[in-house]
């Protein structure tokens, strides 16, 4: 099946993943500005619990597949700044989720992992709108986006440990009957 | 192996886009920046240096340059050479001070005689800023016109002389002189942009970031320090100011303001409050906006059409004429002022 | 929730807190200062002056108030210093010239104010 490239089966399930992070992230822009008073960007990252489960069903090698399309959606949608801020936050996060699933640390769990990579997100969105703005003075919004990200990475965490098992069985069965 | 070779050729490619982003933000990292402010050529100076590897050392070199510009046309230091000039020696001076004096008589001849560089006798016997200014007599002020209508400056090859009873004040191009020198110095190094002030006159030298333009406040003739008749942005450029409002004195209910015309000896009554002027040159820019004040409004807008100079004109009755290159780049912010864009009339010679 | 998961929980919480303190110090506040030859001799910040009192700077008072601060009188021709009134705008600036004395209120962040004033 594997001859050194993806398979087609791979590509199909990447596509599908993307396509789920786009629909929970198209969601999202609809339903967040109904809450006030939140930092601009902020938002609760569903999609990230797609990513975060393929990382964690071992589903690394064609990760940034679905990154890569929330941002071109972000794109489409939203203009340039936001291609790059769901970019870099995309793989920022990305790459924390896939450090910590390679690793098996053993006291670390979907949470811990879910509020680093909520925070690496919101640190490589940080890093573009300084590339925007051109000021320092950002950095005074530092720590409400770790706050953010926490509380996010909680949640998003929450939801992959409790999907887990049944994505799990997703991925075999969607893999397994080839051959 | 196959296999592992992928793997890790798309590591390398996901370090590198990292790498790439890493690298644009670090490219475009607010920049460094230097500071300063004080006093120097008897009024409040301030430099603002940005870009460059080392806008911090540039510093010194742009405050000496004060300091150097007074010590040349600082009529209090006895040994400037407009003092030795005004005692009546033959100097060879340095260039820049050659131009100026050359500029001050392009507009003397210019605005015939009613802006005079040797308009010393004038601005002493007025003592305007000194705290003991009085009304002069006319028989006082007559002899001081009559001492500046007898005046003269000479300047032959690379050495300058006065008249006898010449008595020069370069106080209306000086702070403009200064800024000419410091854009040369500028011109040397690599600072991005800069922004320096000497008391009311500006320097832009270059641009903020991403090329966008300064902001430059023109003062409200009728507000205070803070009040602001509108926003000009601008880059690359000069910016002077000549105002009834800088320094006066009030005697017997009436106002007594700075600008004193050489052709009637009293401070000019042109129904001008200020008047603000860019150019692309220092000097230049200073002696207009003094120019200008002097010549009133007509004659003045025709003054700097014919120096390709813009400008800003107060007006008594609360109009500001705007020329027409300035249109697009002047917002006036302040309440109770009409604006009128000057086109300029096209006179056929 | 492991060990490890908290562990992360409260560094980063920790983290947020740390980065939170040295805004809270400098970001609020309407600093004034008064300077004598060009160099900071006080530092006010305008907004935590309850009453009012003057300070001595070489040929001059000046005057603090609640959030405001200028030239009270001076020795110099005119008092020029005083006719700048009372500073309240964060960037304006009040000097004496003779006495090389000036008071000026610091500017928020480049963005704010003019690169200039002309005059």
């Amino acid at each position: 099946m594997k001859a050194g490239r993806l398979s087609v089966r791979q590509v199909a399930f990447y596509g599908i993943a993307g396509t789920v992070c786009i629909v929970l992230s198209a969601m999202e822009s609809i339903l967040v500005p109904v809450v006030p008073g939140l930092p601009p960007g902020a938002k609760p990252g569903l999609s990230n619990i797609v990513i975060m489960l393929m990382a964690a069903t071992g589903q690394t090698a064609g990760i940034f597949f679905p990154v890569l399309m929330k941002s071109v959606f972000a794109l489409l949608t939203r203009g340039a700044s936001a291609f790059l801020m769901s970019l870099s936050g995309g793989v920022f996060s990305a790459l924390v989720m896939m450090f910590f699933y390679r690793r098996h640390f053993r006291n670390i769990s979907e949470t811990g992992i879910g509020i680093l990579s909520a925070c690496a997100h919101n640190t490589g969105q940080l890093l573009v709108s300084f590339i925007y703005t051109q000021t320092t003075a950002l950095i005074a919004y530092y720590p409400v986006l770790l706050l953010f990200g926490t509380a996010t990475g909680l949640v998003t965490g929450i939801f992959t440990a409790v999907l887990l098992p049944r994505a799990r069985q997703l991925a075999q069965n969607f893999f397994q009957s080839s051959e | 192996m196959d296999y592992r070779k992928r793997r890790i050729l798309k590591i390398l490619l996901f370090i590198a886009a990292i790498a790439a982003v890493l690298a644009a933000v670090l490219w475009n990292l607010p920049e460094r920046q230097a500071e300063s402010s004080g006093f120097a050529m008897d009024t409040l100076i301030s430099v603002k240096l940005y870009g460059g590897k080392d806008p911090e050392a540039s510093l010194t070199p742009v405050i000496s340059l004060f300091s150097d510009t007074e010590q040349t046309i600082s009529r209090y230091d006895a040994d400037s050479d407009i003092s030795k000039l005004n005692r009546g020696e033959t100097l060879a001076p340095e260039e820049w001070f050659m131009t100026l004096l050359e500029k001050n008589l392009e507009i003397r001849e210019e605005t015939e005689g009613l802006f005079d560089p040797a308009c010393g006798p004038l601005v002493d016997l007025w003592n305007i800023g000194s705290g003991s200014e009085r009304v002069p007599e006319a028989s006082e002020i007559a002899d001081a016109l009559e001492q500046i209508s007898g005046s003269s400056i000479l300047i032959s090859g690379d050495t300058v002389s006065f008249g006898p009873g010449t008595i020069a004040d370069l106080g209306a191009s000086g702070k403009g002189a200064v800024l000419d020198r410091i854009r040369g110095y500028l011109e040397g190094t690599d600072l991005r942009g800069a922004v320096v002030s000497a008391g009311g006159s500006v320097l832009l030298y270059g641009s903020r970031k991403g090329k966008r333009p300064f902001t430059v406040a023109v003062r409200d003739p009728d507000g205070g320090v803070s009040d602001y008749l509108g926003i000009l942005k601008l880059s690359g450029c000069f910016v002077s100011t000549s105002g009834d409002y800088e320094r006066y004195f009030t005697a017997g209910g009436k106002r007594y303001h700075h600008i004193l015309s050489a052709k009637d000896g009293c401070p000019a009554d042109t129904g001008l409050r200020s008047v603000t002027v860019v150019c692309e040159d220092g000097a230049l820019s200073d002696i207009l906006s003094t120019a200008v004040f002097l010549s009133g409004k007509e004659r003045g807008l025709r003054l700097l059409e014919a120096h390709q100079a813009e400008g800003v004109l107060v007006s008594d009755d609360g109009t500001v004429t705007v020329t027409q290159g300035l249109s697009s780049r002047f917002d006036l912010t302040a309440d109770g002022y009409t604006l009128k864009i000057y086109e300029g009339i096209h006179e056929t010679r | 929730m492991k060990r490890g998961d908290l562990v992360i929980l409260v560094s980063v919480l920790l983290l947020a807190g740390l980065l939170y303190l040295p805004l809270l110090l400098s970001g609020s506040g309407r600093k004034a200062e008064i300077l004598v030859e060009g160099k900071v001799t006080e530092s006010i910040d305008l907004l935590a002056v309850t009453g009012e009192y003057t300070i001595s700077v070489p040929g001059s008072e000046i005057l603090v108030r609640p959030g405001e601060i200028g030239y009270l009188c001076s020795d110099c021709p005119n008092e020029d210093c005083v006719r700048f009134g009372m500073l309240s705008r964060p960037g304006s600036t009040a000097s004496c010239i003779p006495n090389h004395t000036m008071i000026r209120i610091l500017a928020g962040k480049d963005t704010d104010g003019p690169d200039a004033v002309t005059y």
